[in-house]
């Protein structure tokens, strides 16, 4: 039985692999691509919501610390990488 | 722009609906999850769709592109990395699901499903917080190039190689638009791979 990242790598792969053949032909495939996409993302989401539904109760309790950490995930990562990247770039072209 | 918005409220509102319906029905997790993991899968398949169709683009790219595209790439990495840490700690969140939840780079139809097979909780937070940061990136991009610089860019992280692009391009101009596409490929292809090599740590 394979594991749910040897499977997501699969997938990937195969994506990949699809998207490569489809870049060498006329294009016709890729709107269904993003047919299947848009399926696929919302009925991830729609799933995800039922389960984080289902077990609301017991997170009510971490509503604020779930706002928290939310707006922190949103503002932090990218800002700090930002940061990081635009020190390289001047690093990198100032010594050029 | 309109057509991002729309992809936006789409995924929100069929969140909130599963919310509600799932409050409502209470299904158990191990019912809906069989699902959960094949619309998971056909979301990365889909992402490697994409990915293999903007292959040839950036080949042609250049060098100069595809270098400062792989140190934006590194840049995001160290900057969730550091990230996810340092909000882990103050909130008593699970270390390592937390990091994860910053590596997702905004890429939140991936992010937050995968996270809620560990924990409802984190879930929320990679869905809600990475769906944040692809919005916060639409609306503030303009600001935070002015204010950082080009490295900007990887704010909009995994989301610069397709929802985010077009902003990144009409204020950034079309290199540094291509140079997010590099760094939104690569996200896009490690993403998958990092998110649970970290989360079994």
């Amino acid at each position: 039985m394979l594991s749910l990242e040897e499977i997501l790598y699969m997938s990937l792969a195969a994506g990949l692999l699809v998207g490569l053949a489809l870049s060498r032909g006329p294009g016709k495939g890729v709107r269904a691509v993003d047919l299947i996409s848009t399926a696929s993302i919302l009925a991830l989401v729609f799933s995800m919501g039922l389960v984080v539904g289902s077990e609301l109760i017991s997170i009510r309790g971490q509503a604020i610390t779930i706002v928290v950490a939310s707006v922190a995930i949103a503002v932090l990562p990218g800002l700090l990488g930002s940061l990081i990247a635009e020190a390289l770039v001047r690093r990198h072209e100032g010594g050029a | 722009m309109r057509e991002e918005l729309r992809a936006a409220l789409r995924t929100v509102l069929a969140f909130s609906v599963g919310i509600v319906i799932g409050a409502l029905a209470r299904p158990e997790p191990s019912s809906v999850l069989p699902y959960a993991y094949l619309f998971l899968y056909l979301v990365v398949g889909a992402a490697g769709v994409y990915v293999g169709l903007s292959w040839r683009k950036l080949l042609n790219a250049g060098r100069r592109i595809a270098v400062r595209g792989l140190a934006f790439t590194a840049s995001a990495i160290a900057g969730d990395v550091v990230a996810g840490l340092i909000i882990a700690v103050p909130l008593g969140l699970p270390l390592w699901l937390t990091v994860d939840a910053a590596l997702g780079s905004g890429w939140y139809s991936f992010t937050g499903p995968f996270l809620s097979l560990f924990s409802a909780a984190m879930g929320v937070i990679g869905f809600v917080g990475n769906q944040l940061r692809e919005d916060l990136t639409l609306a503030l991009f303009p600001l935070l190039k002015e204010v950082i610089g080009e490295g900007s860019v990887v704010m909009g992280g995994a989301t610069s190689m397709d929802t985010t692009l077009g902003v990144i391009t009409r204020y950034a101009g079309p290199e540094v638009g291509l140079e997010g596409m590099v760094q939104g490929v690569l996200l896009t292809l490690l993403i998958p791979v990092l998110l649970p090599a970290v989360a079994h740590m």
